[in-house]
């Protein structure tokens, strides 16, 4: 009957609307999330700025040092891959893009014939590699969200040992960086050895370049800077891969939300048609109904 | 500065800790103690573990515990930002550290005490020194910075 197909139409009205507070929510609180997190990200900055013109520094006072611990390796038979992602889901596509970009990587390594250790930052992460089958050699967690320095140290001291203890060649990054509130990308980038530095805005060739003296000797610096820059590398990532989630869920939540809202819309409309149809119907039978009893009165 | 100060800035990964005009800058590398006046020629260090000194403008001077980390100091024309002038300019990086008058000592004390009972139940359930674990090593990292502190500390209240 009509009457039933409104009440069926009500109830999944009253669900989208239910839902819809739901991802409102999480929409709001994505939404100040994302600016305690790119506070955050701000802080950092000086520090690692701070650490970049370091090996800027030592790359110039010792360019035959720097040659040895810095750029890309000779060869790679071993290679560490660390994935950074998000513990929670209902952020469109965060998670899976850096998951993917991640197994590809792998997968290109392995063809290679080089050896692979996999870790990864999130629960997303693990649950993702023991469904295709991948190991993960060791699976953080809890951390994603609100990244301590702490935190950091932890996950960069595992990922390093390989490389420290000779093991490995190369230490590898895939996570997402904050570009801008309106891009976020994932990039696969190298800690290990520390990547040739870049020219620095501020650092000119003039600044008393050549003058710089070391203690103790570049080399045995670097050795020390490097599972400190490592640190803060993880660190920055872990903090805009917080920054990006967050974003991502937002602008997840926002779509969810406006896809209710446009769902209620439509639903209403077919329940408005149901609820006329069923009027309509109704007073045909009453007219029907009244129409025929005169008749009959009048035949008598 | 040509008025015997320099700008130094002690960074952390979490924050800025310290942005200010020093006379003096004192602490500890792996070569020994160093004290970083104006004028200091470029120089890239070490810094081990322990307390680090600084010399206001004005005031009394201010303790840092600082865990480990690096100073770069930079000087030469430009370095402040007017290029005829010549300036120094000092920036101390550390994974961790904090500033004498934030350190809780109570909380410190705990910590040792935590972190001491740790280190020996690892020592004892790990089968001889040499079995580093990363617990038994972070966890010494544990110990030490409780250390560090509860003497940052103590040295801040002496003088």
């Amino acid at each position: 009957m009509a009457g039933g197909e409104e009440r069926v139409l009500r109830r999944r009205i009253r669900s989208v609307q239910s839902t819809k507070k739901i991802t409102k929510a999480m929409e709001l609180i994505a939404a100040s999330q994302i600016v305690r997190s790119l506070n955050r990200t701000t802080a950092n900055r000086p520090y690692r700025l701070g650490m970049a013109r370091l090996v800027l520094e030592a790359a110039k006072g010792d360019p035959a040092a720097a040659a040895k611990l810095l750029g890309e390796p000779e060869e790679r038979h071993n290679v560490v891959v660390l994935a950074i992602v998000a513990d929670r889901g209902l952020s469109g596509p965060y998670n899976s893009s850096v998951l993917r970009a991640t197994e590809r990587l792998v997968t290109k390594l392995r063809g290679q014939g080089i050896g692979v250790r996999l870790f990864t930052v999130g629960k997303k992460a693990q649950s993702y590699f023991r469904f295709r089958g991948q190991e993960v050699e060791r699976a953080f967690t809890g951390i994603s969200e609100r990244p301590l320095f702490a935190d950091a140290r932890a996950v960069a001291n595992v990922v390093s040992a390989p490389f420290v203890a000779g093991d490995a060649e190369q230490l590898l990054l895939v996570s997402t960086r904050y570009r801008s509130a309106g891009s976020q990308v994932v990039e696969t980038r190298q800690l290990l050895p520390l990547p040739e530095p870049e020219p620095l805005e501020g650092v000119g060739e003039d600044q008393g370049a050549g003058f710089t003296e070391f203690e103790p000797d570049v080399e045995t610096l670097l050795a020390e800077l490097g599972p400190k820059a490592v640190e803060s590398e993880v660190f920055t990532a872990l903090l805009e891969g917080a920054a990006s989630f967050f974003t991502a869920q937002q602008r997840a939540m926002a779509a969810a939300s406006d896809n209710a809202d446009e769902l209620v819309r439509s639903l209403t409309r077919v329940m408005n048609r149901a609820r006329q149809d069923a009027i309509t119907t109704e007073i045909m039978e009453i007219v029907g109904g009244a129409e025929a009893l005169r008749h009959s009165k009048g035949a008598r | 500065m040509p008025d015997g100060t320099f700008s130094l800035s002690v960074l952390t990964p979490e924050e800025r800790l310290l942005e200010i005009e020093a006379r003096a800058l004192v602490l500890r590398s792996s070569d020994g103690d160093l004290t970083i006046l104006d004028g200091h020629t470029p120089l890239v260090t070490d810094v081990v573990p322990g307390d680090v000194r600084v010399d206001p403008e004005e005031g009394d001077p201010v303790h840092l515990a600082v865990h480990g980390g690096f100073l770069h100091v930079e000087t030469g024309p430009g370095i402040g930002g007017d290029p005829a002038v010549r300036a120094t300019r000092a920036t101390l990086l550390a994974g961790v550290a904090e500033l004498a008058s934030t350190i809780d000592v109570e909380r410190a004390r705990r910590a040792r005490e935590e972190a001491s009972a740790q280190v020996d139940q690892l020592r004892s359930t790990g089968g001889g020194e040499e079995a580093a674990t990363p617990e038994l090593v972070e966890s010494q990292a544990a110990l030490r910075r409780a250390e560090v502190r509860l003497t940052v500390a103590g040295e801040s209240v002496a003088g």
